[in-house]
């Protein structure tokens, strides 16, 4: 598939999964990594950047930020992979980000397809993430694993499945923003 | 007036580079409510808290003749995004502005086109971007030489529909800039095609106005006032139609008075002050400072109505105290005129206030009782020196201070007032001076009037009068010291 049809998809993707979030009142995510790559972009711990799909935050619980890979895909794809490099960065970037004070990241996976489903309820825990580490090693810069961000990360992580029809269930724009004011979610 | 942003472009790109979201979302803001403000001054905006949010609009606009009216405006990176977020179908019902924040090539505005006309929904939406804007805010930018540009230029935010970017907001600024209709044989055919062309580009109650307003600009020309009056008549009984907004009113009134051959019939000066009032002719200061408002206050001296009249001796007649209120050239004002044009009375736009300046005296007139404190200190009047000027006057009270006595002199009929005054004054030899004097206004309908000596005010005592009554009870009563010509007066008649 040519490059600039998998950008177009790639868009179409992270504005769907924009518009599912937003539409729940609990998540603002303002920037795109296709309008805007700097704000999308986070550090890692060996001085290496990782862009996301979409960047926020929660307007309910402890406002924390959030970063989201959109993946549109059709198929399983090389989506187990990818999501190993996710999990390595996740915990890369938040040790990054607890050095300079920022310690309340979350990371979510949004996919049009499950993948590896023999262990999919346990993609989201911890041993997924030493896992993860232990294949990306490089993430980690000169430092070791740290057991307690190992765990942080797991407990931070959301992993969606999405389908386009989904889009014929959210309430249209003119019943959800009296709704968001009604509910007093504010920036 | 705000001052026209002549890099709304590059005021957005600067702010689109900042690292800090908040940062970001801040200055592209201002930004863009700086663009909005210099193409409508009458335009309100609240920003709100969200930025490119799906559902929640990152300004709202509203205007304040129109209160049913807002106008949600959506801020999107690009075209593109909008088409990728499906934004034209989603946000189509709301009629709202999307906002392009970067402009783009000719491949992604052919798929915004083609995106929004196969989209039934955004009939009335706007898609729009910064550079248009820009572009919109600079195209022909020569004051009072193309009012219909002006029009439109001051609408496009309020009321414009469909995708309007590069060529096509210059199709707009080409044609509308291109309308003459100066020439009365022509003019059926020039305002058919400026009809259509508002029709197209505008939601259906701005075009109605565009329309209206160039049919005055037209009426301006040939002083046939039919086709306004003809569609007042129609939906008499209705909200009327299409009636001209402060928007509308700011660029015409200043036209109309700067005109190389300004309209002549008082008739279409009557009509062009029924539409707006003295609270209006305030709002739209900025525009009104160098034009001389004789030929639109004249006819209109009974229709225009406010709360406070101060009068204010011109002891220097080039003085002007407070320059940096105008903002044209000094040659441009009152102070400047030629001697014999000083001898008629002129109504100008002075201090953010109506003012009628006459040899001796400027009258400034207010809708708001606070703009107008009155002088502190001004003498008394002598009942005296008084006397002949109240004899003018159906006078309701006087207050009579004497060294020895005070008297406060009322009664039902007017006639009364003055004689118990003069029998008064006949009976007791003392000086007496009058702090304050309180008269029918000339119109049976009309509040009474009260004057002050030491404050130089005339107010009405409920509600508003005219500038006519404030004028005449100003000039005659306060400024009796220096009374002045029955050709003044009579100017006010």
């Amino acid at each position: 598939m040519p490059a600039e049809t998998n950008h177009v998809i790639g868009q179409e993707g992270a504005q769907l999964v924009k518009r599912y979030l937003e539409s729940t009142t609990h998540v603002v995510l303002p920037h795109t990594v296709y309008d805007n790559e700097g704000m999308c972009t986070l550090e890692r711990l060996d001085g290496k950047v990782k862009r996301y799909d979409l960047v926020g935050h929660f307007l309910t619980g402890d406002r924390q930020p959030l970063s989201v890979e959109s993946k549109k895909v059709t198929g399983v794809g090389s989506q187990p992979g990818e999501y190993q490099e996710f999990l390595a960065n996740a915990y890369s970037v938040t040790k990054r980000r607890r050095q300079i004070g920022d310690d309340r990241r979350e990371f979510m996976w949004v996919t049009w397809h499950p993948f590896d489903q023999g262990k999919w309820a346990k993609l989201r825990s911890r041993p997924a993430v030493r896992a993860a580490l232990a294949t990306h090693p490089e993430v980690l810069g000169d430092e070791e694993v740290d057991d307690a961000v190992v765990e942080l990360v797991a407990d931070r992580l959301w992993l969606v499945p999405l389908h386009d029809r989904i889009e014929e269930l959210l309430l249209e724009p003119h019943e959800l923003y009296p709704a968001l004011q009604a509910l007093g979610r504010r920036i | 007036m705000p001052e026209l942003d002549t890099a709304g472009r590059e005021a957005v790109r600067a702010a689109l580079t900042a690292t800090r979201s908040e940062d970001l979302i801040g200055g592209v803001k201002t930004a863009v409510a700086r663009e909005f403000e210099a193409l409508d001054p009458t335009v309100r905006i609240k920003t709100t808290d969200y930025f490119n949010h799906t559902f929640a609009p990152d300004l709202e606009l509203s205007w304040p003749d129109e209160r049913k009216h807002n106008r949600f405006v959506y801020l999107r990176y690009t075209l593109r995004a909008a088409v990728a977020g499906q934004d034209f179908h989603s946000l189509g019902p709301l009629s709202p502005v999307v906002l392009a924040l970067r402009d783009e090539g000719p491949d992604e505005i052919e798929q915004a086109r083609r995106n929004m006309a196969e989209t039934e929904a955004a009939s009335g939406l706007l898609a729009t971007d910064v550079g248009a804007l820009d572009d919109l805010g600079n195209e022909h930018r020569e004051p009072n030489s193309r009012p219909l540009l002006e029009l439109v230029r001051g609408n496009v935010v309020r009321g414009a529909r469909g995708l309007l970017v590069s060529d096509g907001m210059q199709r707009l600024t080409t044609q509308a800039a291109s309308t003459d209709l100066d020439d009365p044989v022509d003019q059926a055919t020039q305002l058919a095609v400026f009809q259509e062309l508002v029709g197209e580009v505008f939601l259906p109650e701005a075009a109605t106005r565009l329309t209206r307003a160039a049919q005055l600009v037209g009426a301006g020309v040939t002083g046939d006032l039919a086709p306004l009056l003809g569609d007042e008549e129609e939906n008499e009984g209705r909200e009327p139609r299409g009636r001209l907004s402060p928007s509308e009113l700011r660029v015409l009134l200043p036209y109309f008075l700067r005109a190389d051959a300004p309209p002549r019939s008082t008739a279409f000066w009557q009509y062009l002050g029924s539409l707006t009032s003295l609270s209006g002719l305030e709002a739209m200061w900025d525009v009104l400072l160098d034009s001389d408002l004789t030929a639109f206050v004249r006819p209109n001296l009974d229709v225009l109505r406010a709360k406070r009249a101060q009068l204010v001796l011109k002891v220097d007649p080039f003085e002007e105290p407070h320059q940096t209120e105008r903002l044209a050239p000094p040659d441009a004002g009152e102070s400047t005129d030629s001697p014999a044009e000083q001898r008629q009375p002129q109504w100008q736009i002075r201090h953010r206030r109506l003012c009628l300046n006459t040899d001796h005296w400027r009258v400034l007139f207010t809708t708001d009782q606070r703009a107008l404190q009155g002088r502190p200190d001004s003498a008394p009047a002598r009942w005296d020196d008084l006397a002949a000027a109240l004899s003018r006057f159906d006078l309701v009270r006087v207050s009579l201070h004497g060294a020895a006595r005070r008297l406060e002199v009322t009664a039902e009929r007017a006639a009364d007032v003055y004689r118990d005054v003069t029998t008064i004054r006949e009976r007791i030899h003392d000086d007496f001076h009058v702090p304050a004097v309180t008269v029918r206004a000339r119109r049976p309908e009309s509040a009474n009037i009260d004057t002050n000596f030491s404050t130089m005010l005339a107010e009405p005592d409920r509600g508003t009068a005219s500038v006519r009554d404030l004028a005449e009870v100003g000039l005659t009563i306060l400024g009796h010291r220096n009374p002045v010509s029955d050709s003044d007066l009579n100017a006010l008649s």
